[in-house]
């Protein structure tokens, strides 16, 4: 776990943590929110279980890179549920950036690494 | 419908507590919105469901317990743009980055195909262990544990006569009758005769059934109906009543194809009437004389009524309720003293006994089966053992595949649940492989094993039998899985680090190898000796004289119905006109009956006679009972030793005589001649004065292993009581066995056309079937240890194997500084051999304890016989012996230069 605020130090994340962080930019959800969101997005490849949800949120929560938020009040009608609804943290998103960067770096080595191939 | 709320609050009981209490409520709605998916609807639906529920949860949970971190990538220095390019960076999986058990369950399967020598060694180890172990576990659930299929069984009991023989002795009808009527302890009694053949003819077909007489209210005291028409009326036992025959469930449908119309139609049994009244359920059958087909009423002749002189019925009953045995017991005795005060001469010294049911169908089988258990259980535990070790070796030897793996970013809870998985897979095949073989093996233990282990045909594979295999087989994936899967995938990193691409167990893991192993040889060494020790018994059983002859001999057995024989006369008659026609067949020398034959059964005990004017000593010594008539002892080649065996001359009213065997005779009449002397029953004047005429050669009554006992012959015709069996011996060299039997059953037919013939054997084949039970045993006994013996040898082969690869620098250090290739192949040698030996010594050890735990089965071998031990020790060493020298030597052979330079 780091002890700093360097964004770069969490890194690599693994694919649970990121794909929760990118649901969280859209706005806060609550954990089976998350679920169907990472589900629509990568057409039904990641399907994350309760478990993994879960211990996933509570170890990003003590990383400091989420937060509980209070119920939007647009979703009033579904607070009767009473989830517990999530957000991302400024350095949540801070972190965020700085994987997309490191994947953007990789991706770049690996074209440099392998011939172009047509139409990619 | 929605999901049951209280699996889902099961489940989560699998999270650690303080996950649990924060996420509680958030998960349990999550699963029950999750379950609202359309991919979970339909039957299949909802098993996927259970399925990817368990699985994440079981993942999550093994993660959170273990303290395990999703993942612990190594950190990578880092620039602000991210790493140096270059570098080599965490590639995100392919299909599907979190994959579910599915995938898991594939790349397990993957695994496991890419290895096929480990998968087929391993899956065929733990076939063989589960296979035994669900094979024998069936016969005793159903020989020894379930219940017999009669309502309470528990408050059965079968009634004998004691006092007379050594065995069990059954109940005059009369006798049993009177109980019946005095006794204030059972509900109700009910009469049962042995199972006899009868001639059958149904539907204008004749046959051979096997026929049970028991009273009218056996049915009723068993508290089983009929499951087609109904059991006996009242009253059918009464002579001159119509008579009845229910079929067993078996026999109406290989007889009659199961078709109901059966009923109401009329069989005829050994030239009689009988009316099929009904049929008995399936599985419904009194296992204490063997199969029977049918059941038929016990018929009570005036003879029964009046006369106790034939000990000739067992006699079950059904306690009333809350009897106590010892109130039976008090019961019986007060009972047996009114019969002795009644008839003193008849009933003198007996008394009465009674035994639950339960314990006289199995008593003889219970030892045999559970010390076959233990052998069994042996086998399993080597199986386990060497699964143990081929897990752990395995693992390790993977350690660098694991360490690529983790460095990917699979998370440690992940690939311990994959190894689990593998593990499982693995054994769970190697359950169903053996069960399929348990299920083949079944059929071919039953026909091998002694015909007096009761309740054989209840004997089949049966869901329950499945269950307990499955069990077996998951709980060993479990359990041999798991310990390694957390070893194997423990602390990767260093063994990267040190590019040692090889990583071991260290020294530790080696001792452990070296443990099991040796245990394994302990238990294989116990396996060889048994097996040993049962060979020579059998090989001294068999080499034993009989005391008679058996070539060209043989036997055929009448059993006399009572109602047609009830008197020593009745059967003179039929032996007067059925033994000359026996003797003139061409090819016969000697033809002759007795009532009990040698090596079949117990025979008549009884207090043995004393010289006239000798006071009855205090323990009178007891001796077997037979009547013979003239040929018997030529035809059985029992040597007369002295005077002549009983002959045409001795007739009923003439003078009594009798011949005894050796050791009867060198009891009476020390160091003189018996014949001519005369011995009685009784002291004083009024006693029963009966000349000895011969003496004859001893001859095993009992058993081969027994001593000889005292025994005794006087001639059929003079006998005091009649025995309803005939034994006949046939000598007749040159005749082929099968002419033999033909004429032999047409000459009964042309004596008595309903009697029916019981059996007809050659004599080989009756001192064959006496050591039956120790065949069957040191078969068993033999084929376990040699599967025991295979599956050791793998497991040191293995052992060695694996030393040798995790070795392999160390070696080809030694060998490129010039170590001699011998000492490199003596040091894995030892490797292998050493645990072997320590093994076989506590092996040996424990053999002599065990062995003398089964001490009854042994014969003219002692529990420690040094041969035995130094024949099953060789074995053992030389196999491993063998199975070390394999793999050192393709280790010392390998070129070092090679070695070194790959890494």
């Amino acid at each position: 776990m780091a002890s700093t605020s360097d964004p770069a130090d969490r890194l690599p994340l693994t694919p649970a943590t990121f794909q929760i962080l990118l649901s969280l930019t859209q706005g806060p959800l609550h954990g089976y929110g998350i679920k169907r969101d990472v589900e629509e997005r990568t057409g039904g490849m990641i399907r994350l279980g309760a478990g993994t949800l879960y211990a996933g949120l509570q170890r990003m929560e003590d990383d400091g890179l989420i937060e509980e938020a209070d119920t939007p009040s647009e979703m009033k009608e579904e607070a009767s549920r009473r989830w517990r609804f999530f957000r991302i943290t400024s350095l949540g998103r801070s972190v965020l950036k700085a994987e997309v960067r490191r994947l953007e770096a990789d991706v770049r080595t690996a074209r440099a690494l392998l011939p172009r191939e047509a139409g990619s | 419908m929605s999901v049951p709320p209280r699996l889902l609050r099961v489940l989560l009981r699998i999270y650690p507590r303080r996950f649990r209490e924060r996420w509680r409520e958030e998960i349990l709605r999550f699963w029950r919105a999750q379950w609202e998916e359309p991919r979970y609807a339909g039957v299949i639906g909802r098993l996927r469901y259970a399925a990817d529920l368990a699985w994440d949860a079981l993942g999550t949970a093994l993660r959170l317990r273990l303290g395990l971190r999703e993942s612990s990538p190594p950190r990578w220095p880092s620039t602000p743009d991210g790493p140096p390019p270059g570098e080599l960076t965490r590639l995100p999986g392919g299909r599907g980055v979190l994959p579910g058990w599915r995938a898991d369950l594939r790349s397990a399967f993957a695994t496991v195909r890419r290895h096929p020598g480990f998968t087929a060694v391993v899956v065929g180890t733990l076939a063989l262990g589960i296979g035994a172990t669900t094979a024998i576990f069936s016969v005793l659930q159903s020989v020894l544990l379930d219940e017999l299929p009669y309502h309470d069984p528990d408050a059965l009991r079968v009634v004998w006569t004691t006092g007379f023989t050594d065995g069990r002795t059954g109940l005059a009808p009369k006798t049993a009758l009177e109980l019946r009527d005095r006794n204030r302890v059972f509900e109700d009694l009910t009469l049962v005769r042995p199972v006899i053949s009868m001639n059958a003819v149904a539907s204008g077909r004749p046959e051979t059934v096997r026929a049970q007489p028991v009273g009218a209210n056996f049915f009723q005291v068993l508290g089983v109906g009929a499951l087609r028409g109904r059991t006996f009326s009242d009253g059918v036992d009464q002579p001159g009543a119509p008579l009845e025959v229910v079929l067993s469930h078996t026999y109406w449908i290989r007889r009659f194809g199961g078709d109901p119309s059966v009923l109401g139609t009329t069989m005829s049994l050994n030239g009689q009437s009988y009316q099929v009244v009904g049929v008995m359920p399936e599985g419904f059958e009194l296992p204490l004389y063997g199969e029977e087909d049918i059941w038929t009423p016990r018929v009570l002749s005036q003879a029964d009524l009046d006369v106790r002189s034939y000990f000739s019925d067992k006699v079950l009953g059904r306690l009333s309720p809350g009897v106590t045995d010892e109130q039976v017991a008090s019961e019986l005795d007060r009972i047996a003293d009114q019969f002795t005060d009644a008839m003193p001469d008849i009933h003198g010294n007996l008394g009465l006994a009674a035994g639950a049911l339960h314990q006289e169908v199995v008593k003889e089988a219970r030892t045999v089966l559970w010390m076959l258990f233990a052998a069994v259980a042996l086998v399993l535990l080597v199986a386990w053992a060497n699964v143990a070790n081929l897990l752990l070796t395995r693992n390790a030897a993977r350690a660098s595949e694991i360490a690529v793996r983790r460095s990917m970013g699979a998370s440690r809870g992940r690939l311990v649940r994959q190894l689990v998985l593998e593990a499982l897979l693995l054994a769970g095949a190697g359950g169903l492989l053996g069960t399929a073989l348990a299920a083949g093996a079944i059929p071919v233990l039953l026909s091998v094993a002694p015909t007096d282990i009761p309740r054989l045909d209840a004997v089949r594979p049966d869901a329950g039998l499945l269950a307990f295999a499955l069990l077996l087989s998951l709980g060993t994936g479990l359990i041999f899985g798991l310990p390694p899967a957390l070893r194997g995938s423990r602390d990767t990193a260093s063994a990267l680090r040190s590019g040692d691409r090889r990583s071991t167990l260290g020294r530790r893991g080696r001792r452990l190898l070296s443990g099991v192993v040796a245990l394994e040889a302990a238990m294989v060494a116990v396996l060889l000796v048994g097996s040993g020790l049962t060979l020579r018994t059998l090989n001294e059983l068999t080499s034993t004289d009989p005391g008679f002859e058996v070539t060209n001999r043989t036997r055929m057995r009448l059993e006399l119905a009572p109602e047609r024989y009830p008197d020593v006369e009745s059967m003179t008659r039929f032996l007067d006109e059925l033994l000359p026609a026996v003797r003139a067949l061409p090819g016969v020398r000697a033809a002759g009956t007795t009532s009990t034959l040698p090596l079949t059964s117990t025979g008549i005990t009884i207090p043995g006679p004393v010289p006239s004017g000798e006071t009855l000593p205090e323990n009178r010594v007891r001796a077997r009972w037979d009547d013979v008539t003239p040929g018997f002892f030529e035809a059985m080649g029992i040597p007369v030793l002295a005077g002549r065996a009983p002959a045409e001359h001795d007739l009923r009213e003439g003078e009594q005589v009798i011949v005894l065997n050796r050791t009867l005779a060198d009891e009476l009449f020390p160091g003189g001649d018996p014949v001519g002397r005369s011995v009685g029953w009784s002291s004083g004047s009024d006693s029963l004065m009966i000349r000895v005429v011969g003496v004859v050669g001893d001859v095993q009554h009992l058993g081969l292993r027994k001593e000889p006992m005292f025994a005794m012959y006087v001639p059929q015709r003079q006998a005091s009581f009649a025995w309803p069996v005939l034994e006949l011996a046939v000598w007749a060299p040159g005749v082929s066995s099968a002419t033999l039997a033909e004429a032999l059953r047409r000459l009964v037919r042309e004596t008595d056309p309903q009697q029916a013939v019981t059996s007809l054997t050659p004599l080989t084949a009756v001192l064959r079937e006496s050591v039956r039970e120790d065949r069957f045993r040191m078969r068993l006994l033999v084929a376990l240890g040699l599967t025991s013996l295979l599956l050791g040898a793998v497991g040191v082969y293995a052992v060695v194997r694996y030393g040798a690869r995790s070795r392999l620098r160390e070696i080809a250090v030694r060998k490129a500084v010039g170590a001699p290739a011998g000492r490199i192949f003596t040091t894995l040698l030892v490797g292998g051999v050493a645990p072997v030996t320590v093994g076989l010594a506590a092996g040996l050890v424990g053999s002599i304890f065990a062995a003398r735990w089964g001490s009854t089965f042994l014969y003219e071998v002692e529990p420690g016989d040094p041969a035995t031990l130094a024949v099953a020790a060789g074995v053992l060493a030389g196999v491993a012996l063998v199975a070390s020298w394999l793999p050192a030597r393709e280790a010392a052979r390998t070129d070092p230069a090679r070695t070194l330079r790959s890494d």
